[in-house]
Order: structure tokens, then sequence, then C-alpha cells
């Protein structure tokens, strides 16, 4: 194959960051002797191959993305990223300074590194993605946010070139689809820069000028006139072509966009599409595939002019499209397009002087003919050929991976190509091909050539090995990652397929006050249980995330959540883990009831999978360089949430009045206070607890106690309701106290209350705020819905024909009007739960008068309005009358609680 | 310096900063903008508006809120105002900005978006709005309405008026009057607030925008009557746009139009005057000049109507300069581009030497036509690039320009008429060199019916459309039909009569489908020959291939009538005979065809089959003239008025006398 006849040698290496290099972005030129090398950092290498030294280093203020020479003009063209396209001028005395400090001429790198100054920013534009230069004309292409504009500007000849935009001929504007932007608002079209080059009829002198650049090709007369129409072809009108990231292929006429007036004529824009690859562009050439051209160029040395009679367009992940003009069966002349399929993803390719096409992937170069192989001399024979083009293509492989730029040097002798290819490691290299290789002819060595032969062997070898170790090392990390997955698959699919019955592997959460340096915190247990056969392993996450739900009473405050993410090494099957978690220690120390609390299991993907990805593919660094959370962000993985808990007020009462005997409850004053104030609270109460009656509660908590009435709040719900769903409690105590008993199932008071049969609890909030809750019958129906007051018989009367409904009425009291909130918000948030299990069951609601109902609704619809006046005027007017609106708005609340809820 | 009463105490100090910010800009810019020469102004106003997307971008990182909302807008307005000034237009950029800026008003206001997506409504109807904000909300209602305006959508700029100015009445308790539909009667009520001495600086206030509004509306206005027709309304608004305050650029435009009108209107003298005023307001302007070309041309002033092209071409020829940047907002930034179709629309140099060029050809003054027509080609191919190239219309595909093989075989037609034989031969090699490899081998009209239809399927190669591949034919046979009559005009017969055929050949290569089994069944082969299968087919055809199709008869009877001509020259006139025959049957309304049949027939001294054809012709002329003759392109006109016969009215006359003789006694 092809190896037997190239040659390959390092020239340079350069710096990479530690993933590889990226494809896309970096660009390798070369003229003469001097190579122009980008390698997706934001600096610009000049290295002279003649000389083996690096001539000049560039830095620019941002990634560069793309490079073009005007060989003639001396002067290299950058588009650097966010910032536009740069001038530099190649003159050799503009770089005197660097020649005369740079006597480290083995180094890799000179003393110096230029910095490019604003100044030779010739097109300040922040959106440019792509540019081609043909010879006075810059065409740039510049992201919108719906559309891909095309801009020409002129740029001034001359010595008096002043670094100022020249003046803008026209703009043009495609309406292709722009990928939605990433999630982090970066376009994702930095990932895939669009591909902008310039294909001319043979013969458009006006246009020609030995440019240097990755665009730019002569097409043969009858391929020109096909694809692009008798006009352009009669005017002689070179034709952009540009690829897009969406995978649309367009041309327009370069003529067309040369005057002015283009900007305006709307609707009647020269775009045309020319085919749709369906994946991103990342290459457009030309090849030269009739024999008769290529024997013409053995005679004539090799010129850029030579038309090519194949057009081809390259997509990232391997579809590519050729063109070429055929005769059909009635003899017209068609063009002929066909598309292949290559292994991709491609990371960059070119084309040579003939007909063969030179790509890269990660782990191979490969060079593909599209030349047809009929094997028949007669020129009339290929005429009559049906199908012009091959009908498959068979690469050949190069054996040089992860290439991530290439060019084709002219500086080749006649019969050979020479590839300049900058890997992937950031190592420079040329690989020299002999292009009539099919018959390797039998060379006599001498001595200079054996020394040569094995240069050339032993390189090889590096090659190679270095090849195989990658190779090897890609293959394992797959393994590896593979057997990861199996085993997180296992796991998910027995999560997630039993839904019934228990989960094979739970969490269960269950709450506590506990004592840690001197102060009372409140800690949740989670504990994971693996029943299930198989073990978690390296890779999974126990996630506890603790929302704390935002306060009523505070405005502004935002719920906010933490997350606690636990690595579970290893847990195998009938193994337990208990995590301890302190509860709502916001900044402030204060425990913002209710808290969420909800368990998961996570599955990094990027961990696992992650290595094997970046080290293979570390080439098409575009995904994880640019944007990773698009592709594999660091959150992406497999989430198997296995349950939530609230704990709410109810949960973290602690009843000291109740439990002296049983229970030790520590410190009783505030547990969160300060750990001196404790102290001294607690010695002074030793001291003398009646002296302590008088001057410990002076605090703001007491004063509110003495003179502010205490908040109530009342909920009444139907005794048949809570009867049904209370079965268990009911069994042996009245219904108050199963009600009490219920609503604190998951305090450890809850025994207590048992035993002693009780319907009235004192509790004491954690803030340490008193709360009373108490729990009423109503024997026989009397009260008034819509009294207000202390009524100790309540049942709802005149709602339902049938007489008065039994009810209970809980009752909750608390001189924190927070606190009394908590409370009522966790005993409706049970009931709820409660209501909602008991429709599942199917328990049918007394008959009720419909306009009792509705009036109650319409009053509680009045205050809700009024509620809202009230919280809009808050937000809006100063302090004065907006105190006056809180109090209002307090009392409103009040209304609302106390005591006009009924649940039947 | 207070930043408004409602201001949260959280963060005085940055609004303070940002609105010095703001301030610092705006104030930066005004000096630019005054003590700067025009060439420095975009430097500034790129490193202004840098500046005005920071701050903005900073403003909207935050979480709206109402105390920063007015500075916020203004700062947004003012980015617009310089934006939209620095690119030359308003964009969809600039619209998603002030939707977006929207959104966030309502955010702060803690009002739903609206189902609906009006958020202007949602906002003017919301009780939160502060004094403070509207100043900024109604510079923005002006930017909206310029971007409107642009865009084409009047109708949204005069609803969002109207609920601008019903929350304006609705707050100073002054009842609106009915809700005018009229969008100048509601901008000219439309009253913005004034900035207040405290307000955050602004760049240009909404009063200054109203009036750059109306002054656009109106003449906008004007321009959509005139186009669609309704004269009357289109004079009364441009009037009204032509007495506001506008600049003299557009004033020259309003002018144009308003001679366009008169002239439609029939008031030639009165368009004139206007025309002149236009010109007077801007020189070097070539919409007013090709009115006048076109008020010349109606009233059948020839020259003056050359005269108008010529300086047209003259004007054209004048590179214009680049828009400078607009600052601030005006009428000239707001009024979109003139399209091809409408009156302001002067053209490239290019196509108005081609209008000269084809009149001159069309009006007989060939020398100059031939020129000009050289000129054209010259500037198409090789014009120099810094005069802008100005051959964009011919590849933009539009419908006011031919194709560019068409200028090439109007060139060569005129050559030939000036008899400048060797000249049309390189033309017309020229256009073959480029184009005979796109000619067909075999073109199947109506083949599977689909084929015509403009398939989206992805993207065919350009050259797949038939109706392209039928154009190419006939250019290649014209070009062709040309060369024979060089060499005929040349005294070289041979080369002539293989031209001529050669283009038969060529068009004899399209065949209509299904024509081959009527050919067959029927035998008739001189029917076959004639057009009336394509006729019957006409339905299933578009428009362009049926007139693709006339021409393509009309064509193949020239080139029969050329070679019969040079048969009889040679004296073959049984030859020449069979391919009048030929010709007459393949475009039975062609007068000129019968007319040499007649005349050979005549020589031939078959002087019943002559009297035949006389009178069948004398019945025809009698009938309407083929509906086409206008249609056909210029290059094909101008090749068959070339081959008129000369001796046209004594062979008549000698014709009438013999039918007389036999009929008398």
């Amino acid at each position: 194959m092809a190896e037997d006849n190239q040659r390959v040698d390092y020239l340079a290496g350069f710096c990479c960051p530690v993933g590889g290099l990226a494809a896309g972005k970096p660009r390798v030129l070369c003229h003469e002797s001097e190579i122009y090398l980008s390698n997706g950092s934001e600096f610009v290498y000049i290295y002279n191959q003649e000389g083996k030294l690096l001539n000049a280093v560039y830095r620019f203020p941002d990634q560069v993305w793309h490079l073009e020479l005007l060989a003639l003009r001396r002067e290299l063209y950058v588009l650097c990223a966010r910032n536009g396209i740069y001038c530099l001028s190649l003159d050799p005395q503009s770089r005197l300074v660097n020649q005369t400090d740079g006597e480290d001429k083995e180094g890799d790198f000179p003393s110096s590194v230029f910095p490019v100054d604003s100044d030779s920013c010739v097109f300040p534009d922040a959106t440019l993605c792509a540019f081609t230069v043909l010879n006075d004309i810059i065409i740039t292409l510049a992201q919108g946010p719906s559309k891909w504009r095309m801009r020409l500007f002129e740029q001034p000849q001359g010595s008096d070139r002043d670094p100022r935009p020249g003046s803008q001929f026209s703009e043009v504007e495609f309406s292709t689809c722009i990928l939605p932007s990433g999630s982090n608002g970066k376009p994702l079209a930095s990932r895939f820069l669009p591909v902008l080059c310039c294909a001319s009829p043979p013969g458009s002198s006006v246009f020609h000028t030995p440019w240097c650049s990755s665009g730019g090709f002569v097409l043969e007369e009858t391929l020109f006139g096909l694809l692009f129409g008798a006009d352009a072809a009669l005017l002689e009108s070179p034709m952009i072509l540009c690829g897009f990231p969406d995978g649309q292929l367009c041309c327009v006429p370069l003529k067309a966009l040369l005057s002015p007036e283009m900007a305006l004529a709307g609707p009647e824009t020269p775009v045309k599409i020319l085919h749709h690859l369906e994946e991103p562009v990342v290459f457009i050439g030309a090849l030269r595939t009739d024999p008769r051209i290529l024997e013409d160029m053995d005679e004539k040395p090799l010129n850029e002019d030579t038309s090519c009679d194949c057009m081809v367009a390259v997509g990232h992940y391997g579809k590519m499209m050729a063109i070429k003009s055929s005769r059909e069966e009635g003899g017209n002349l068609v063009p002929e397009l066909r598309e292949y399929y290559i292994r991709g993803p491609i990371l960059c390719a070119a084309c040579g002087v003939g007909s063969r096409m030179y790509y890269s992937t990660h782990s191979d170069l490969s060079v593909v003919d599209l030349a047809c192989n009929s094997n028949s001399s007669d020129p009339e024979k290929i005429d009559n050929t049906q199908g012009v083009l091959p009908p498959v293509l068979s690469p050949a492989s190069l054996s040089i991976c992860s290439v991530v730029t290439l060019s084709v040097s002219s500086r080749a002798p006649k019969g050979e190509a020479e590839l300049l290819a900058l890997s992937a490691k950031g190592r420079l290299m040329t690989c020299s091909l002999d292009l009539s290789s099919e018959d390797s002819r039998p060379v006599r060595m001498t001595t200079g050539k054996v020394g040569q032969k094995i240069k050339e062997l032993l390189s090889g070898i590096g090659n190679v090995s270095e090849r195989v170790s990658f190779l090897k090392k890609a293959v394992d990390q797959r393994n590896r990652a593979l057997t990861c997955l199996n085993e997180a698959m296992n796991v998910s699919c027995a999560l997630l397929s039993n839904r019934e019955g228990p989960k094979p592997i739970s969490c269960t959460t269950t709450t506590a006050w506990s004592r840690f340096q001197l102060r009372d915190v409140l800690t949740a247990t989670c504990l994971l249980e693996n029943s299930s056969d198989y073990s978690l392993d390296q890779g999974w996450t126990f996630c506890i995330q603790v929302f704390t739900s935002s306060c009523a009473l505070e405005v502004d405050s935002v719920g906010s959540a933490i997350t606690y993410t636990i690595p579970v090494d290893q847990l195998t099957p009938g193994s337990k883990r208990e995590v301890t978690l302190p509860l709502g220690s916001n900044e402030n120390g204060k425990l913002d009831l209710p808290v969420t609390i909800s368990c998961a299991l996570f599955y990094s993907l990027k961990e696992i999978l992650g290595s094997a990805l970046t080290s293979s593919d570390s080439l098409d660094a575009p995904f994880f360089d640019d944007c990773p959370p698009d592709i594999l962000p660091d959150r992406d993985g497999i989430f198997l949430p296995l349950g939530e808990y609230t704990v709410d007020m109810l949960q973290c009462l602690r009843f000291p009045s109740l439990a002296v005997a049983e229970v030790q409850v520590p410190g009783l004053p505030s547990p969160t206070s300060d750990p001196v104030k404790t102290f001294l609270e607690a010695s002074r109460g030793q001291v003398d607890p009646e002296h302590m009656k008088n001057i410990e509660p002076m605090g703001p908590d007491f004063l509110r106690a003495k003179y502010l009435p205490p908040s109530v709040a009342s909920v009444k719900v139907s005794s048949e309701l809570l009867k049904n769903a209370l079965k268990e409690y009911c069994s042996e105590v009245p219904l108050c106290c199963a009600t009490l008993q219920w609503l604190l199932a998951e305090n450890s008071i809850v025994d207590i209350v048992k035993t002693q049969v009780l319907t009235e609890v004192q509790g004491v909030a954690p803030d340490g705020n008193d709360i009373h809750l108490l729990v009423r019958e109503a024997r026989n129906g009397l009260a008034h819905l819509f009294l207000q007051g202390n009524l100790y018989q309540v049942a709802v009367t005149e709602l339902c024909p049938a007489g008065p409904i039994q009810a209970v009425e809980i009752q909750m009291e608390s001189p924190s009007l927070a606190n009394m909130c908590r409370v009522h918000h966790a005993v409706i948030r049970r009931i709820q739960v409660m209501i909602m299990e008991q429709a599942a069951q199917g328990s049918n609601p007394p008959d009720l008068r419909v306009q009792y109902l509705r009036q109650i609704h319409a009053n509680h619809e009045m205050l809700l309005k009024e509620v809202q006046l009230l919280r809009d005027r808050l937000c809006v007017e100063d302090d004065a009358s907006a105190s006056a609106a809180a109090e209002k708005l307090l009392q409103v609340y009040k209304q609302l609680r106390n005591p006009s809820l009924i649940l039947l | 310096m207070s930043p408004g009463p409602t201001a949260p105490q959280a963060h005085p100090g940055c609004l303070r900063l940002w609105r010095e910010e703001n301030d610092q800009l705006v104030g930066q810019w005004k000096v630019a903008a005054q003590h700067s020469g025009q060439s420095l102004k975009p430097q500034a106003a790129h490193h202004v508006l840098d500046g005005l997307r920071g701050l903005l971008h900073r403003l909207q990182g935050l979480p709206s809120a109402l105390s920063v909302l007015p500075l916020e807008l203004t700062v947004l307005a003012n980015t617009l105002t310089l934006g939209a000034g620095l690119t030359q237009r308003f964009m969809k950029d600039h619209a998603l900005d002030i939707h977006r800026g929207l959104e966030r008003v309502l955010d702060a206001m803690g009002v739903p978006l609206p189902q609906s997506g009006d958020l202007w409504k949602a906002i003017f109807q919301s009780p939160f709005i502060t004094p403070e904000m509207l100043l900024p909300l109604h510079l923005l209602v002006g930017l909206q309405g310029a971007l409107w305006l642009t865009d084409n959508h009047p109708g949204d700029l005069a609803r969002l008026l109207c609920t601008v100015m019903r929350s304006q009445y609705k707050e100073s308790g002054v009842p609106l009057l009915e809700p005018t539909e009229d969008l100048l009667s509601l901008l000219s009520m439309w009253d913005p607030p004034i900035g207040e001495l405290d307000a955050p600086v602004i760049l240009q206030d909404a009063r200054s925008l109203r009036d750059v509004l109306l002054t656009t509306a109106a003449f906008l206005q004007g321009l959509h009557e005139l186009h669609v027709g309704n004269l009357l309304l289109a004079l009364s608004s441009l009037q009204k746009a032509a007495l506001s305050l506008c600049p003299r650029p557009v004033l020259a435009q309003v002018h144009t139009a308003l001679g366009a009108c008169l002239r439609k209107m029939g008031h030639p003298q009165r368009a004139l005057l206007h025309l002149l005023e236009a010109l007077k307001a801007g020189p070097g302007q070539g919409p007013p000049l090709l009115e006048a070309a076109r008020l010349y041309r109606q009233l059948g002033h020839t020259t003056a109507e050359l005269d108008s092209l010529r300086l047209l071409v003259e004007a054209l020829s004048i590179p214009q300069d680049s828009r400078p940047p607009l600052f601030p907002i005006g009428v000239e930034l707001l009024i979109p581009p003139p399209s091809p179709a409408s009156c302001l629309y002067a053209g490239t140099q290019s196509q108005a030497r081609y209008l000269l060029a084809s009149r001159c050809l069309q009006t007989g003054r060939n020398g100059e036509a031939v020129e000009q027509y050289l000129d054209l080609l010259a500037l198409l191919l090789d014009g120099p690039m810094s005069q802008g190239m100005p051959c964009s219309v011919f590849l933009s595909g539009g419908s006011q320009v031919p194709r560019v093989p068409e200028v090439f075989l109007e060139t060569a037609v005129a050559l030939i008429i000036v008899g400048r034989f060797h000249d049309s031969l390189t033309v017309c090699e020229e256009l073959l060199s480029r184009i005979v490899l796109l000619v067909p081998q075999k073109l199947w009209l109506g083949q599977g019916g689909a084929s015509f239809k403009s398939s989206l399927s992805p993207a065919p190669p350009l050259s797949e459309n038939p109706s392209e591949r039928l154009c190419c034919l006939l250019w290649a046979s014209a070009a062709h039909l040309f060369q024979g009559q060089a060499h005929a005009g040349l005294g070289a017969r041979k080369e002539a009569l293989e031209e001529f055929s050669r283009c038969l050949e060529l068009l004899f290569r399209v065949q209509p489908m299904g024509r081959a089994v009527d050919q067959d069944a029927g035998g008739d082969k001189g029917q076959g020959l004639n057009g009336d299968v394509v006729s019957s087919n006409e339905d299933e055809f578009p428009s362009e291939i049926c007139l693709s199709m006339k021409v393509l008869q009309r064509l193949k009877a020239v080139a029969l009538i050329s070679r019969g001509l040079e048969w009889v020259a040679e004296g073959q006139d049984a030859r020449a005979l069979q391919d009048f025959l030929l010709g007459v049957q393949v475009c039975p309304g062609y007068r000129n065809a019968s007319l040499h049949l007649l005349h050979v027939l005549w020589r031939l001294e078959r002087k019943d089959d002559a009297i035949a054809i006389y009178q069948k012709l004398e019945s025809e002329a009698d009938q309407q003239q083929d509906d086409s003759e206008g249609l056909l392109p210029q290059y094909l006109e101008s090749c068959m008025n070339c081959i008129g016969i000369t001796e046209q009215e004594s062979l008549l006359q000698e014709l009438r006398k013999s039918l007389q003789r036999p009929s008398s006694p």
C-alpha cells in the first residue's frame, strides 16, 4: 500500500493542551519554505522548513480560527475569535527585531512572542466565523441570531493603505437554520465553523492572483456552467461556496455581490443551494480526475490554474459529495452527483493536485482516489462510460493518526505529493507520498539512500508504535467503560422496572434532635439499603438534596437547596449505608420549615465514559472544550430518584412538659441560640428558678407573648372523613385523640400521646416559641360556621340539608405568627394527603347545599383578591403606607386561617 | 442625584454609577459627533456602542426591578439608536432586543407574559407604569415603530399607537376620540412625554423620532398607494411627505415619486416640474432621470428620452459613496431601498446602459446601439472592480433584466444591422463557446409532466431545470442564426448555409412529448411541424416554457427564411421554396414568411399558388396580429426586422393588379 512509498518527517512540536488539539480551528499553510501555523490557541507560528527554525510567534487576543495568506502582497490574514480579522505584514523588515534576538535556534520557541495590537485589526467584528480573501476582496461570514450574513469588503491596495476597514460592497443573508444556542448561551456554531471558498471559471484573469488559501480552485468550464448556470459562466464570475454547519452547501456569484445595490435587493437574492449534506460541512475542495488533465499536468509545471473537473464536499460524520459532469443517455451533459460514506468523524481534509483527496479521522489519515479507474487509455471510451465517478471509494490508510489539520504543499517534486499535517499532539510533520506508487520500481540502494531509508523506517516505526499504544489504550478504556455501563444498566432496570412493591434499593429517612457543640440540631438520617442482587460500585453517587422552602413571611426569600453527594464506593447486596445530616442551618442558623429531603442515586457517565471518550476522541475537542454541557456535561448521567421526605413543624415539635419523665430533652430555651446564652440561662435556672421567671423573659418573644394575643388558626374536618381515614388509630381511643396521634405520628412524642390519651398538647417550636395544639370534637351541631371566637362545640350546620355535619376542629395557637403558620401548613399538608388517599378509595362526601359552599368560596376569593392587592401595594409603596398595608395583610391572613376552613 | 422615590435602598450606588456611565457615554458620543469629521464617526460610534452594550449587558444580567427599569430602558433605546445608525438599518436583532426589554418590564411588574404575545398592550395596560418609565417606553415605541415601518407593518404601528394613546388619555382623563385607523393622524396625535432634566441622557428623543416616523409613514404610504394604483391617495400622501421636514435625498425621492404618480395620472407637465424639483434637490440622482425617460417615452419624444437615458448612464457611472452612517435616526434610515419594481429604482450603470442600448436598437439608432452594447459587454466582462462591478442585476435572476446570453445576442444582431459582421461573429463565438456544452442533445418537453415543476428535493443542480436547458438551446441556435447572417453579409454563402442548418438542427432537437406517437399515427409530416400540437398542450406548460416555445417556433421560421434567402441567392429556387413553405407551416401567423413564399412563387411563375397565398394573407391581415409579437425577445425582433422583404409593396401591388385582371372581366 501507500505505506511503502511514504516518508514522514517530524518538523517541530508545538504546545498543545492536555487533551490534545481540537480539530476545526487549527490551520496550517505553506508557501515556499515558510509554514504558517495556528493550533487553535491564540498563537500564530511562522516556521521555516528549510532552516528548521521558528521564525516568529504572534500572539492574538483570542483563539485563532482561520488563516489566509496573500503570498504576493506578503500579508497574512488571521481570523481571531470574537475579535475580527487581523492583517499581518510579513515583510522581513517588520520581523527584523525578531531575528536579531532569535539566537536560540534549536529551541522550539523563540525568545520572544509578538503580541498583535488592535491597530492591525482590519475588520473588527465579534460575530465573524469565517472569511476568505480573493485578490482585493475580503469575503466574511458572520453569524447573526437567526441568519448567516455574508459581507464583501474591498481591501484598499497600495502603499497608502490605512488599516481601517475598506468599503463594504454588499451584504447577503443566508437563511440556513442556525443550530439553537447551547445551554450555556454560547452559540453551538463555535463547534463547527462554516467553510468558505471560491470556485472560479477557467481564465477569469481579473480575479486570478496566486493566493494561498485553504479555499479557492478553478473549475472546468463544463462543470462550472452546469453547476452555476450560463449567466455566471458567461460573465466569468467566480462563485463563493459556503458550507454551513447545518449541512447546506450554498453558492453566490461573486460578481453579483460586488455592486452596492445587492444589499438592497430583497427577495431576489442570488443565493442558490447546491446540495444539503445534512451534517456539518468541514471541507469543500476540487479534484482533477480526468487522466488527460493529469497527463497535461505532467508536461506543464504544476499550476494553480489547472482546472478541476470534480468538486467535493465532506461532512463531519463522513458523508461526502462529489459532483462531476457526465453525459446522460440522450447525450446531454448533466452534473452527476454522488454521495459516499467514509468513516467519520472527519477532522480535516485536503485535496492535492491530482485526483486524490486526503482526510483525517481520529485513528488514521486516509487517501481516496476519485479518478475513475477504467483501465482503458482510450479517451472516447472514458467519455462513454456511464458513471464518471467511482461507484465506491476505497480509502487507503497512510497510518498517521489524529491529524487535526492538513494542507497539501506545492513544493513537492514532480510525481510526489507532500502533505503538511499537524497532529493532535501538536507535532508538525510532512508526509511525502510517491504518486506513481502502483508500480513500485526496484531501487538500487546506494549508501546514502540506505541511510535515508533506515531513517525513514525508524521514523515509520516510531509513528506506528505511537499509534498502536494509542489504540490499545483506547480499547482498554472502552472495555472498562462498557463493563461499568452494563452494571449501571442492571441497577437502573432493577430500580425502574418493578414499580409494585418495595424497591430493591430503598432509602428511608428519619429525623431526630441531637446535640452538637452545645446546640440542639435537628438531624435527618437517610438509610440507603441495597436489597437487590447487584452491587453498587464506583461511579455511583448517593445524592441527598435538602430543599429549604421559602418562608412565606419574607417577601423576597427564595427557596434554597443544599446537595450532599456521597460517593458509594461499594454497596454489596444486602448491605446498608447510613448518612446523617444536620438540617436547616441557613446562614442565620434558623431552621426554615418545611424542609424537603429528596434522595437519589446518580451514576456519572462523565466519570466512567469521559476518560474513554476523551482519550480517543480528544481530537474532537470541539465537543468537549467548547461546550461540554451540551455533549457530556458533568451532570449528565443516570439519575434514579429514590424518594422524597418532608420535614415539617409537626415532626420538629418538642414537648418538654410531657417528656420530662421519659425523654431527657436538652436545654429548653432556643436550641439554636448562642451557647453562651444557653449556659448563662441554664446556670441561672439552677440558681433560682423563681428569679429566673422574673428576669429571663424580657426578650421580644416575651413581650410579644405578653402584649400581642397569640395567633390562632383552626381547621375543621368532617368527623366522618377522619373516622374513615384513621381507622387504625380510632379503634381504642376517641376520634380527637386519634387525630392528635395521627398528627404527631412522626414525632417521638407519639408514644406518650398514645398512652395518655391526650387531645391537647403544649409544644415548643425549634426557635423556642410555644405552640398549642388542640383537637376538639363536635357532638351535636350547634355553632354557625362563620362565628368567630372560642367555641368549644363546633359543627357545621346549614351546609348539609341532612342536618349538621359532625366535625373535628384542630386548633393551633402560638405567640409567634411564623410558627403558627408553619404548624398550620404542616397540618393542612397532612390533611391534604389524607383526603387524596380517601378520594382514591372513593368515599362519598355528604349531600351539601351548594350555595353555602359557593358563598364560602366567594368569601375566600374576595380575601385572596385583597391579599394580592395588598401584596402589590407592599411592593410599590413607601415605608409608611407599606407598614399599614402589611398590617392589613396580616389581618386578612388571620381571617383566612381562622376558622373558616372546613374539610368534609 | 435621586434615582426616584421608589428606588430600593439596596443599590442606589450602583444605579447612580450605571446612570453616570450612560450619561458619560452619550456625552462622549455627542462630543465626537460634533467635533470630528465624517470619517472618524464610525470609530467613535463603535466605541460608544460597545460601552452601551456592555452596560446593557450588565443591567440585563440582573433580575429586572422596577426601580432600575427606566435606566435600563433608556440604555436599551440608546444602544438601539446608535446600533441602527451604525448598521444603517434596523435588523431582526433590534426587534429581539426590544422584545427582551419588554419581557423584562413585564417580569418586573409581575405581569405574566400575555398569551397573545402582545407585550406592548400588556405593558400599557398595567397599572405599575411610573412616569419615569413612560419616557423611555415612548422612546422604545418610537424605535419599534421605526422597525415596523421598515418591515412594512404599518398596521402594527397604528395598533400600538392606539394602545399607547388610550393609556395616556385614560390617565389624563381626557376621553379619546374615535380610534382612527389612519396611521398618519395617529402619529401626529401621538404626544411623547418630554424628558425631565434629571432623567438619564438619551441620544435621540421621542419627539424627533415621532417627526421622522411621520414623514416616513407618509412617504411609504404614498409609495404603497402608487404601487397599488390608488393614484389620488398616493398623491395626497406624497404631498404630505413633501411638505414635511425631510432631508434633501429623501425630498428628491418624494418628488420623483410625485412625478411618477402624476405621469400615471396623465399630467405630464406637472410630472416634469416635480422631476425637475427632484433633480434640484439631489444632483447626480438616477431615479428622476429614469422617470423622465419613461415620461418622454410615453410622450413619444425619443430624442429627449435617449438624452435622459444617457444622462442616467453618466449619473450612475459616478461611483456612489457608500452611505455614511446616519446619526441620529433619520428618514433615510427608515426608507427601505427601492425594490426593482419601484419608480425609485434606478438600477445599476449596466442596467441603464442596457436600457439605453436596447432603446437605441428599438428606435433604429443602430450605430449608437452598437456602441452602447459593446460598452456594456466590456463593463460586464472586465469592468474595474473598484467601480463596483455593476453586473449584479444580471446575475441576481431578477425579472427586470434580460439574461446575459440575450445581451450577447442583442449585441450580435446590432452589429449585423450596422454591417460589422466580423465583430458579430466574434460575439457569437464567445457566447457559443460558453454555452455549447450546456445545450441538450435531445429535449423532450412534457416528460412526465412533473419535470417542469421546480422540484424542491435537495437542491437540484442549477442546470437540471428543463426550461433552463431549453433557454440554452434557444440561445445557441440564435447564435448560429446570427453567425449565418453575418456570413451571408460577408458573402460566404456556404458557411452561412451551414450555420442556418446547424441552427435548425438545434431547434429540431426539441420534441414535445407525445408528438412522436401522433406523427407515426397521422403520418402527416407537414402538420407535425406547425405549432398547434404545442399550443394544444400549452396549459400543461408553465408560462416561461410557453413563451420559449413561441420563440422556438419563430426562430425556426426565421432560420428557414434566412436559409431560403440564401438558396434564392444561390439560384436554387426549388430549395428556397421548400424552406419558405416549411417556414410558413412552422409559424402560420408569421406574415413575413408568407410574403417570402409569395415572392418565390411569383418569381417561379406559379401564379395560382401565389394568389391563393395572397388571398389567405389578405384575409389574415384583417385578423389580429400574433399577440406574442411584443413579448418576443429583443434579439429576435431585431432579427426579424432585418430579414423583412424589401420590395414588399411593389410585389403586393403587382399581385393586386394580377388579381384584379382575372376578376374584372
